[in-house]
């Protein structure tokens, strides 16, 4: 075991933290899969309007690698199937049988058996290769190229986000099984990260077949791409996959009982939600599976993910399908404060000194989703380099993208990083940029180019 | 407070409906509508969702604020000076009052506190005005022009500006710096955030270049109301007090004990001298310092590497005459802490080499810009025959090659990231 401290970086300090207790989430009356959460993909419709589906059945499948399904999450009946320009699938609503008490019946699925190829067929063909994540790019391996390692990440450093020890506490044989069969699809190692001195992890240390590192330090310490930075940095060419522990226990699950994992666990948090506990709850569930039911309301924004990571979504829309941490945030909508820039702001978060939180180290802040400022061109006053543990010069790899300079861009780091690793030179940024944007903008450049 | 929201929020639609008259204009409301409310901006849907409470308005005011004590002391000085040098050449004459005093006459023979300040607002209100109203000006045109939202940078150029001249800088002459600066030295460019010189320094250089009678030698810097035949400007007849540096500048040998025979140590650490405006109490800028330093606006690194800079080069200096390579000058006699005490390179340091903008962004870089400012400020000083002060020079010289300091630690990234593939 080896620990890794990292120094640059930063805590937000944030309100609504989830309660370390866990709930049963009700059954949804439907479920939703997006495409738009598989940026790339080219979806072919396995099922029409009107059929009837198990869980674990294949609705629709990628064409550039017709192997890879996406699995319905519950049994019931297709609801509603939405198309985009030229019949491009934006998404699928299912309805949930088990929500009116019907008894729940599981597609036969693929089992994990024979050599690597085999095992990853049989991985995708169980719908769970989209648990994936591909380094460089972030994004869900869609080439056949072999990783050099994979990374399990067992911690999660983000404001407010759930502690994967605590929501996987009593996995420990999904978590085994899971990290057996990862075993099997690279040559590398399979690395485990952990908090170091975190809680609920007596079970993770005893796992078999797993190099174990430890990071402490501020948010990005939980970052794969931190991980990667430190554990094993990537050579040009080189990939490697991340998955996350509760994406472990999925894998693990499958291999274990050969059905569809449909339910995993999410943290509601932020200052704005009602109930914050760790609820069981289906995959793609509408949103109102975690506030008991009801649409949550007010003005309020529900993010699929972290404040430093995820997607806002509607109240009445569903989670997507790796879906960890529901932040619920007051929106802030039409509150403006008259001198903002010149008061002393001693209850507003920041990682400056010039407001005045230094004064308040313990307090908790509560955040909405104003940018409180105007957007300006690029003032780098050092405070980017401050947040970033990576030995990349982020304001001359921002530029790079910006200039188109692709082949600069990978040189100045373009694929060490995707946007949650620049989240916090986002948050940090006087001028208010979006850093992650282009970073996205620079990596998706690189697919179409490279 | 909800009476001036209304009030904005009405008069919103003139400016930024699209078909309103008005609408062209809609920049220079923004930047009145900011200056009071944050603007209504929310993060996007997708990545980042919340934002640090600092915006560039407050990184701005935050080096505003770092610089009032250099700013206070300025007023006071520039008022202490002028009543001390009136005692020496001209307590028989009659008092000239000036435009302020005019209003609230002093007592030249026996001036109060009051008096003093009284003169030192008198010399700096108009010059702030000036520099702020010539320099926000042409922004908020170039704003209009590029239909983009005024950039507050010229904040703190304006008040560095200010700073930086001589309280006897006749404005018009003031006037055209600022201009010549903005336009040529920032805007071309494209404006806040892509200026290869600091602004202030470009305007002192040109002031410097262009004219150079009311920007140096012994005459300037002790601001008078009477404007005598042949000397333009607002000076007192017939003093001349030299700066420290001059005074070394001048010197033979044993510069130290020239140098204390006109200024004490603690008349240069307090600024109980002549000199630019904010230059001249070191306490002041140290104040300023150490608030740059806390609140993270200004760099630590530049900021020490360039002392450590000039007092190394100070001694490399002394070291190469020993060696007989360079011809002994007052300057390098100099105990080698007095050059921080003489003259504006603990200002320029502090202020204005801290420049995000025209300095190098890698922290490595900082360093090596840092410890550049200090040694050729220290070359311009101890080798240059003409001029005591090197300061602007070296920052603007080192201002031209921190694109180039980080090219080569940004390559030697790229070096350190392909040998590891």
């Amino acid at each position: 075991m080896t620990t890794h401290t990292i120094t640059k970086g930063f805590d937000l300090r944030l309100a609504g933290a989830p309660e370390p207790v866990f709930a049963d989430a009700p059954e949804p009356a439907r479920v939703v899969l997006e495409t738009a959460e598989f940026p790339g993909i080219k979806p072919k419709v396995l099922v029409k309007e009107g059929d009837s589906v198990k869980t674990g059945q294949p609705v629709f499948l990628d064409k550039a690698d017709r192997d890879i399904v996406w699995c319905s999450p519950v049994t019931g009946k297709v609801a509603r199937i939405d198309f985009g320009e030229r019949r491009f699938l934006l998404r699928m609503v299912i309805e949930n049988a088990a929500a009116g008490g019907a008894a729940e019946a599981f597609a036969e699925l693929p089992k994990p058996a024979g050599d690597r190829d085999a095992l990853i067929k049989a991985i995708k063909g169980a719908g769970l290769w989209p648990l994936f994540r591909q380094r460089p790019g972030g994004k869900m391996p869609r080439s056949n190229k072999v990783p050099v390692a994979i990374y399990c990440n067992g911690m999660d450093t983000a404001p407010l986000a759930a502690d994967p020890a605590f929501a996987m506490q009593g996995r420990k044989q999904d978590l085994q099984a899971g990290i057996d069969l990862l075993k099997k699809l690279t040559p590398g190692k399979v690395y485990l990260t952990l908090r170091a001195a975190g809680d609920h992890q007596s079970d993770l240390r005893d796992l078999k077949g797993v190099e174990v590192h430890d990071f402490e330090g501020p948010h990005p310490s939980g970052l794969v791409g931190t991980h990667i930075s430190r554990i094993q940095p990537m050579k040009l060419a080189e990939t490697c996959w991340a998955l996350r522990l509760q994406d472990v226990a999925r894998l693990g699950e499958w291999a274990r009982t050969g059905k569809y994992p449909a339910k995993t666990v999410v943290a509601v948090a932020g200052s704005a939600a009602a109930v914050r506990k760790y609820f069981r709850v289906r995959q793609n569930a509408e949103v109102s599976a975690l506030n008991g039911g009801k649409a949550i309301g007010g003005d309020v924004r529900i993010i699929d993910g972290t404040v430093l990571h995820g997607n806002a979504v509607a109240a009445d829309a569903a989670i997507s399908s790796r879906c960890t941490t529901l932040t619920v945030i007051p929106e802030g909508t039409d509150q403006r404060d008259l001198f903002g820039w010149a008061l002393p702001a001693f209850g507003k978060l920041s990682f400056s000194r010039s407001v005045f939180s230094w004064l308040a180290p313990k307090k908790e802040y509560v955040l909405d989703a104003r940018l409180n400022g105007g957007h300006r061109p690029i003032v780098n006053i050092g405070a980017w380099e401050r947040v970033s543990p990576l030995d990349i010069h982020t304001s001359y790899l921002v530029r790079a993208i910006q200039a188109n300079d692709i082949e600069e861009a990978v040189k100045l780091g373009l694929l060490e990083v995707t946007e949650e690793d620049v989240a916090l030179c986002t948050f940090v940024d006087p001028c208010k940029n979006d850093v992650g944007t282009v970073i996205r903008a620079g990596l998706d450049l690189y697919e179409r180019e490279g | 407070m909800q009476f001036l929201r209304n009030l904005i929020e009405k008069q919103r639609k003139l400016y930024h409906a699209k078909d309103s008259k008005l609408h062209k204009l809609w920049p220079l409301f923004d930047a009145f509508e900011t200056f009071l409310f944050a603007p209504d901006h929310r993060a996007p849907k997708s990545g980042v969702h919340v934002r640090d409470y600092v915006d560039l308005k407050r990184v701005m005011n935050t080096v505003i604020i770092a610089m009032l004590p250099c700013l206070l002391w300025a007023i006071w000085n520039t008022g202490a000076q002028h009543f001390a040098a009136w005692h020496k050449v001209a307590a028989d004459k009659e008092y000239v009052t000036g435009w302020l005093q005019a209003m609230f006459a002093p007592n030249a023979a026996a001036p109060t506190a009051f008096d003093t300040v009284i003169f030192g607002l008198q010399r700096m209100l108009p010059i702030l005005i000036v520099s702020y109203g010539v320099g926000l000006g042409i922004e908020m045109l170039f704003s209009v022009i590029r239909k983009e939202e005024v950039s507050e940078g010229y904040l703190v150029s304006g008040m560095l500006i200010a700073l930086i001249v001589p309280a006897s800088i006749p404005l018009w002459q003031l006037a055209i710096g600022v201009a010549f600066a903005v336009v040529l030295g920032k805007e071309v460019f494209g404006g806040t955030g892509m200026n290869i010189f600091n602004p202030a320094m470009m305007v002192r250089a040109f002031l410097f270049f262009a004219f150079a009678a009311q920007m140096s030698g012994d005459m300037v810097w002790v601001a008078g109301n009477q404007s005598p035949v042949g000397v333009p400007g607002s000076l007192i007849d017939g003093y001349s007090q030299a700066t420290a540096l001059a005074v070394v500048k001048q010197a033979t040998a044993d510069a130290s004990h020239a140098l204390t025979a006109v200024y004490s140590h603690s008349d240069l650490f307090f600024g109980n001298i002549p000199g630019s405006a904010g230059e001249m109490s070191k306490l002041a800028i140290l104040l300023g310092a150490f608030w740059l330093v806390f609140t993270g606006v200004g760099s630590w690194r530049v900021m020490l590497a360039g002392v450590l800079g000039l007092l190394a080069s100070g001694y490399l200096m002394k070291g190469f005459v020993g060696l007989g390579w360079v011809t002994a000058t007052g300057p390098i006699h100099l105990e080698v802490y007095e050059h921080l005490l003489c003259g504006g390179f603990l200002f320029g340091i502090t202020f204005m080499a801290t420049d995000p903008v025209s300095s190098p962004e890698t922290n490595t870089g900082k360093w090596i810009y840092g410890a550049l400012v200090g040694f050729v400020t220290m070359l311009v000083r101890t080798i240059n025959p003409a001029y005591p002060e090197g300061t602007m020079l070296a920052i603007l010289l080192m201002n031209a090659f921190a694109p180039g300091i980080d090219h080569f630690v940004v390559a030697a990234n790229i070096k350190r990231r392909l040998a590891h593939s």
